[in-house]
């Protein structure tokens, strides 16, 4: 055994490198375990929203814009009649609508108006205000790739957060809630 | 037949390969020969229970025993017998059997052939895939049974995915894992010498048919995805460069520069440690590949259907096998780096760059397959790493391999005949300029072109010459020894390659277009006729059926019939139609419908399709299948025949079969 | 678990689209030049789509364990799009095969059949009609999905690694078959002829 002192060190690169790989899959698998590997961070955090200006469900011929918006902060949740992991949002936003403290604006995303209707009558309407981007045209300049997402927008027009995928009472209370009381926070401040 | 009998088949297999590790390498150890002899019967004993259980699953797929849910979950009534057998395979579960099964072949395979393998030496090689065999066992039992039973049994299965409903994927996923469980063996001889304290190199020639014959099962098996995923996914392409290639190539790759490094090894005594080394590498690279795969930590889309224990499992025993072993390496390989002396031109130095290559290559292969894992788990963003990384970087790499790879066979071990070099770089480079300007003449016209078909006729030329020298200067009935054939198959087979993977992507005509019945249009240099869509009944699905009949310059060529098939699962696949040829495929498949299938107006009937003109596509795969010809071909050299059993903790170099040989095997 | 599934990319307004008047069609065609309605819709219904096609790609990469097709098969893309001339079309190949669909990760823009795709394989060929550059093209996809969308990442600090990963490792092995060079080889002269076959 005397031999093992006087191996030289280099033929313990191998392990070595052996060893970080292994401490990194175990890195990776708890990512994995934590993450969910589809939903990539939108680049628009903290970037200006882009100006759109969609029809409301309910009343087709009027259009809300980001200039309306502009003042306060509020919510933009999309969604569409056709999504079926919506359905499974849609009793938490019932039950958040007026917990948020701030506008809640439904977004529907490439659907058609009397689908959407039909659905909100059916499941009961989270929203302050629906507006439907039938074509999904203006949904590329949101990064919208899918259905439920959720922007949190500032009243500078500034996105602040992005939620991919269905909102859970666990995400709205770690992540959601706090942005929403820091945003109050410097509108009073 | 009961599946909870195959369950038991599994544990039993399971204690059997616990003996299997433990009793002849502690036989081994202590130079007890009964302990050491019980290495045949275990193994033997072990490939009977993972025999049985492997037909006892079969059997419930035959007999459509839907209380087992692996096969409610991956058969059906109406699935055609042969897709039943290959529906064993068909999904995690039982396709980790057939690992089992086959990796218990090939440990029989040993005991059959290496008969005359020193005694000790044989038991560790058995002891050390006993080792393997008890991983994979204990994970199958814990993690991934493939007999659960569902109750109450459902009338019907789910049905085999479609996607595997297929030919060419009966065949290849056998062939995969004959490849990578083929490299358990150079494994376990490797770790087998290190465990002995081997001073001497032998136990490397015993170790290279294996090799060969592992690379050999490797190459075809990824040929065959690459040509199925050609002709089935319906879009044409042959590689994608996705993690899930990438970990087939990577022990490719090492596999590549094992065989040649054991060359050396074998022939030269040189780079022992290397050779080591590049063993373990092999098999670690299946079992990444393998644990990337079943963990789904890297196409991450897949991640949810995986229970995170099978995972956690499969990366645990990776590091307990690889680490275990690179410790062993880092003890006990040899200090010295013995062989014999070459110049600097020689065999050696050629082999070496080669060697060198190969292995950054699969470097690079794994930085960029893991890449997107580092920047997770670093959290500083989402990365994609695709096709334009690996691609550009993949060429430049192999560019000096492809430059040096005629002067390895053209020059001697120790030091290569300058004038031979210089003569044969003069023939080269003529013949590659010449295939240039003809490739030039006969149309082609980008560099990209240009230089594949220079590369190509480099390595083929290289080949060429060097069976011209053979012939000139070997005496009759010595030319070519079968592992010499086997080198230079398997490196025309490179050059066969290059022409067909550069000239398919430069000369490749895609295009998607809406036809309506009786619309042409113009690819390549043919005209295809769009006449309409019809039903078609299948054994377990419908098919639209498109017919085109394509034209050149008037001529008929052929008709085609692409497929849109909805299996009785439910499931839509597309079956393109190709005609191939030697030097074009003409490929059609079906998209959707466009317009209503009936009524009037202008989109009646019409649907949109894809046509490609694909030149040289199957050159592709010839150059592979010329590769694995040689991986076999080699395996038939009369060098390694065992003559007969070196005693026991005596290394000395098996005996010489003839004479002329011998003094290039002397001592140095 | 099944959660995950469900959520869905909008495989959908398409198949109702087609029983009432191609809805969020014809929306898009007023910025699409096609003149011709788009192919119709995606092959699988509502609703089970997305969670087939992950089935399909968890059943493959455990069958296949090594090889791939992460394409899932019976959602590849075949859309064909008015090119003015085949030199755009080629482009247009492949510029998109070198992008990566936000929704079917593992399948380039080019490839997947994904509603999403489809729009933006259609963005892009209005770009192409506009005469923008690859160069904008990408930069404004990256905008909007972070450079996540391309398969080829930019130099930036955080793909250091990635880029000079491979010279790096290069150079070390260089430099160790160097060393070994150095150490192992003679001048030629001094090495001995060996007679007889040299094989």
């Amino acid at each position: 055994m005397n031999e093992v002192a006087s191996k030289p060190v280099t033929r313990f690169v191998p392990l070595i490198v052996f060893a970080a790989l292994v401490a990194f899959f175990v890195v990776g698998l708890v990512w994995n375990q934590t993450h969910d590997a589809r939903f990539v961070p939108s680049p628009l955090i903290d970037k200006p929203a882009p100006a759109f200006r969609l029809p409301r469900l309910e009343h087709p011929t009027q259009f809300l814009t980001k200039a309306d918006m502009l003042g306060k902060p509020y919510l933009i949740n999309v969604f569409a009649s056709w999504c079926y992991a919506c359905g499974d949002e849609h009793p938490t936003l019932m039950a958040y609508r007026d917990k948020f403290g701030i506008p809640l604006i439904g977004y529907d995303y490439k659907d058609a108006p009397q689908d959407a209707r039909a659905w909100l009558q059916r499941h009961g309407d989270p929203y302050h205000e629906v507006i439907t981007d039938q074509s999904g045209n203006t949904s590329l300049d949101f990064g919208i790739y899918g259905a439920p997402e959720t922007y949190l927008i500032d009243a500078k027009g500034i996105i602040r957060y992005k939620h991919i995928g269905p909102l859970t009472p666990e995400v709205i209370a770690k992540d959601l809630e706090p942005k929403i009381r820091a945003l109050e926070q410097e509108g009073s401040t | 037949m009961n599946p909870e009998l195959g369950q038991l088949a599994l544990i039993l297999a399971l204690l059997l390969a616990a003996l299997q590790c433990a009793l002849p390498i502690i036989g081994a150890w202590r130079g007890s020969k009964p302990l050491m002899a019980t290495a045949p019967t275990l193994a033997i004993g072990q490939l009977v229970f993972i025999a049985l259980a492997y037909g006892i699953l079969t059997w419930a797929f035959w007999t459509n025993d839907f209380s087992v849910a692996y096969v409610a979950q991956n058969s059906n009534l109406s699935l055609p017998w042969f897709y039943k057998l290959s529906a064993v395979w068909g999904a995690h579960e039982g396709s980790l059997l057939l690992w089992m099964l086959i990796l218990n072949v090939w440990s029989v395979a040993i005991v059959v052939f290496g008969g005359k393998l020193p005694e000790a030496f044989f038991s560790r090689v058995i002891g050390v895939l006993g080792f393997v065999s008890f991983g994979f066992l204990l994970y199958m039992i814990t993690t991934s049974n493939p007999f659960l039973r569902l109750m109450p049994a459902p009338p019907n299965g789910a049905d085999l995915n479609p996607v595997l409903q297929d030919p060419g994927l009966v065949f290849h996923p056998p062939l995969l894992y004959m490849g990578y469980v083929g490299f358990s063996v150079a494994f376990a001889f490797a770790i087998a010498s290190l465990l002995g304290g081997e001073l001497k190199s032998t136990w490397v020639r015993w170790s290279r048919p294996w090799t060969n014959a592992a690379w050999a099962f490797l190459t075809v098996g990824i040929v065959a995805g690459s040509a199925w995923a050609y002709y089935e996914l319906g879009w044409g392409g042959w590689w994608f460069w996705d993690p899930v290639e990438n970990a087939s190539f990577m022990p490719w790759l090492i596999g590549a520069a094992l065989i040649h490094a054991q060359a050396i090894t074998d022939k030269r005594d040189g780079l022992r440690a290397w050779t080591l080394l590049l063993s373990i590498f092999a098999f670690a690279f299946s079992l990444l590949g393998t644990f990337l795969v079943r963990s789904g930590l890297l196409t991450s889309v897949h991640a949810f259907a995986f229970a995170p224990a099978r995972g956690v499992f499969i990366l645990v025993y990776l590091a307990v096998v690889v680490g275990g072993s690179l410790l062993l390496y880092a003890l006990r390989a040899p200090k010295v780096t013995g062989g014999k002396s070459f110049a600097l031109a020689s065999r050696e130095t050629m082999m070496l760059v080669g060697n060198l290559m190969l292995t950054v290559a699969c470097a690079m292969v794994m930085l960029g397959t893991l890449y997107p894992l580092v920047g997770e788990a670093l959290n500083i963003g989402r990365i994609s790493v695709g096709p334009p990384y690996f691609g550009p970087l993949f060429l430049i790499l192999m560019t000096p391999l492809v430059l040096a790879l005629p002067f390895g066979p053209l020059s001697h071990w120790g030091k290569a005949d300058l004038k031979v070099w210089r003569n044969a770089l003069i023939r080269i480079v003529a013949l590659a300029v010449a295939a240039g300007i003809a490739g030039f003449i006969v149309g082609a016209r980008t560099w990209y072109e240009l230089l594949g078909v220079a590369a190509a006729t480099w390595v083929i030329a290289g080949v060429a010459l060097f069976a011209i020298k053979r012939w000139r200067e070997a005496p009759r009935g010595k030319r070519y020894p079968f592992e010499m054939l086997g080198m230079m198959l398997a490196h025309f087979g490179v050059g066969v390659f290059i022409a067909g993977a550069i000239l398919t992507r430069s000369m490749s005509v895609e295009q998607d277009v809406s036809m309506k019945p009786g619309a042409s249009v113009h690819v390549g240099a043919y005209d295809f006729r769009f006449n309409g869509v019809a039903e078609t009944p299948g054994p377990n699905y419908t098919a639209q059926q498109g017919t085109v009949v394509i034209t050149r310059n008037g001529k008929p060529v052929v008709t085609l019939h692409p497929q849109k098939r909805t299996y009785v699962g439910g499931q839509v696949q597309t079956e393109a139609a190709i005609q191939a040829g030697v030097f074009r495929d003409l490929y059609v498949s079906l998209g959707d419908p466009i317009g209503p299938s009936t009524g009037s107006g202008q989109d009646v009937g019409a649907w949109s399709l894809r046509v490609y003109d694909k030149p040289f596509v199957r050159w592709i795969w010839g150059g592979g299948v010329c590769m694995m010809l040689g991986g076999f071909v080699v395996i038939l050299d009369k060098r390694f025949r065992l003559k007969r059993a070196v005693e026991p903790e005596t290394v000395r170099p098996t005996p010489e079969p003839e004479a002329p040989r011998k003094l290039a095997e002397g001592e140095a | 678990m099944k959660r995950l599934l469900a959520w869905l990319e909008p495989l959908s307004p398409r198949e109702r689209g087609r029983g009432e008047g191609t809805d969020s069609r014809l929306a898009s065609s007023s910025r699409v030049t096609e003149p011709s309605p788009a192919p119709a819709g995606h092959p699988l219904p509502e609703g089970e789509g997305k969670s087939r096609l992950h089935h399909i790609k968890h059943v493959l990469a455990a069958a296949l364990l090594a090889f791939a097709l992460t394409l899932s098969a019976s959602a590849f893309a075949i859309d064909p799009l008015p090119f003015q001339s085949n030199a755009e079309r080629v482009r247009f190949q492949h510029l998109t095969r070198e992008l990566r669909c936000m929704v079917c990760q593992d399948e380039s823009l080019l490839a997947s059949n994904a509603d999403f795709a489809r729009q933006l394989r259609r963005q892009i060929f209005d770009m192409m009609q506009e005469g923008k550059s690859d160069r904008e093209i990408k930069d404004w996809l990256v905008a909007r999905y972070s450079t996540f969308i391309l398969y080829d990442p930019p130099l930036a600090s955080s793909t250091i690694a990635l880029w000079f990963g491979t010279p790096a490792i290069l150079l070390a092995g260089g430099i160790v078959v160097v060393i070994l060079l150095r150490r192992r080889t003679r001048p030629a002269h001094a090495i001995a002829e060996e007679p007889g076959d040299d094989w």
